[in-house]
């Protein structure tokens, strides 16, 4: 009795002396897991947006709610973490048809931008306007894209003091470069990680234009 | 009995540097909190000589510790 009672506690503590040391190496593997996950995922972000009217006739708000605060000129939050595969970032603002006279105007909507990583980001980073009074969503284009002209909105025909309200979705995309800068994977002077780890588009501005057109 | 004890510290070790070096990269770099206990982590994190030097290969060498006491432990059972 005593014999079997002295070779339970025996095995007993065998086998809380395995399990920690597995248990502990497993620790460190998670720990390892994570932190190379923490440096390796590729992620950047869109700082310092503003949206702007181009023309006297057309106001933008970005708050608001169903009551928007309109201006010329109004601060879009941007995005602070961008990564390959996450849910693109979604923002809203409202466009205003400010003119008191019988006139349509066709709105457009034209980026710029040139500091922090411009020339990194610009072909990465995507944006996407959304109708949502319609549902009607337009063409995903890169920073660049949206800098090289100015693109219609989606649904952009507005009346006078007709108002309408859009979403703008952030995206980078899935199809990012692992070596940006084109001198091989870490190079001396590279940080560790992807190269796309921390980049910034600084400063950017999104201008609305407004083109009269006949009703 | 000095391996234990050699293994116990190691794996704090490990468990510190991994979790400073996951909350700086994470809570800094990614959700730009502002943390200035944790400027240290990131610029540590970000030498890639110091970073395998002080933390990957400690994680080797705590491998190697465990893997030989565990079966230690297997031939006295």
């Amino acid at each position: 009795m005593l014999e079997s009672f002295v070779m339970v506690v025996k095995k007993k503590g065998y086998m809380k002396k395995v399990f920690l040391s597995l248990g502990s190496l497993l620790t460190v593997y998670l720990l390892l897991g994570s932190t190379a996950l923490a440096l390796f995922l590729p992620q950047a972000s869109l700082t310092g947006m503003q949206m702007k009217t181009a023309d006297l006739r057309l106001l933008v708000a970005t708050s608001g709610g169903s009551n928007p605060s309109y201006s010329s000129s109004e601060h879009l939050n941007g995005a602070v973490t961008l990564q390959p595969g996450m849910t693109p970032y979604q923002e809203v603002f409202w466009v205003k048809n400010d003119s008191s006279v019988a006139q349509q105007l066709d709105v457009t909507l034209q980026l710029q931008a040139s500091g922090g990583d411009w020339e990194k980001l610009k072909d990465i980073v995507r944006m996407q306007l959304y109708d949502e009074s319609e549902s009607n969503a337009g063409e995903w284009y890169t920073l660049n894209e949206w800098a090289a002209q100015a693109r219609e909105l989606p649904n952009n025909h507005l009346t006078e003091t007709q108002q309408r309200k859009y979403s703008i979705f952030y995206d980078l995309s899935d199809t990012y470069p692992v070596d940006p800068d084109g001198d091989g994977p870490i190079q001396a002077g590279d940080d560790i990680g992807n190269e796309l780890m921390g980049l910034s588009v600084e400063s950017v501005q999104l201008i609305l234009k407004a083109t009269p057109s006949n009703l | 009995m000095m391996s234990l004890l050699f293994s116990l510290a190691l794996f704090c070790y490990l468990v510190v540097m991994g979790s400073h070096v996951v909350a700086a990269r994470l809570l800094k770099e990614i959700w730009q909190a502002q943390f200035r206990y944790l400027d240290w982590w990131v610029n540590f994190s970000s030498l890639p000589v110091r970073f395998i030097g002080l933390f990957f290969l400690p994680a080797l060498v705590y491998t190697v510790l465990q893997i030989r006491l565990l079966r230690k432990v297997l031939q006295s059972g």
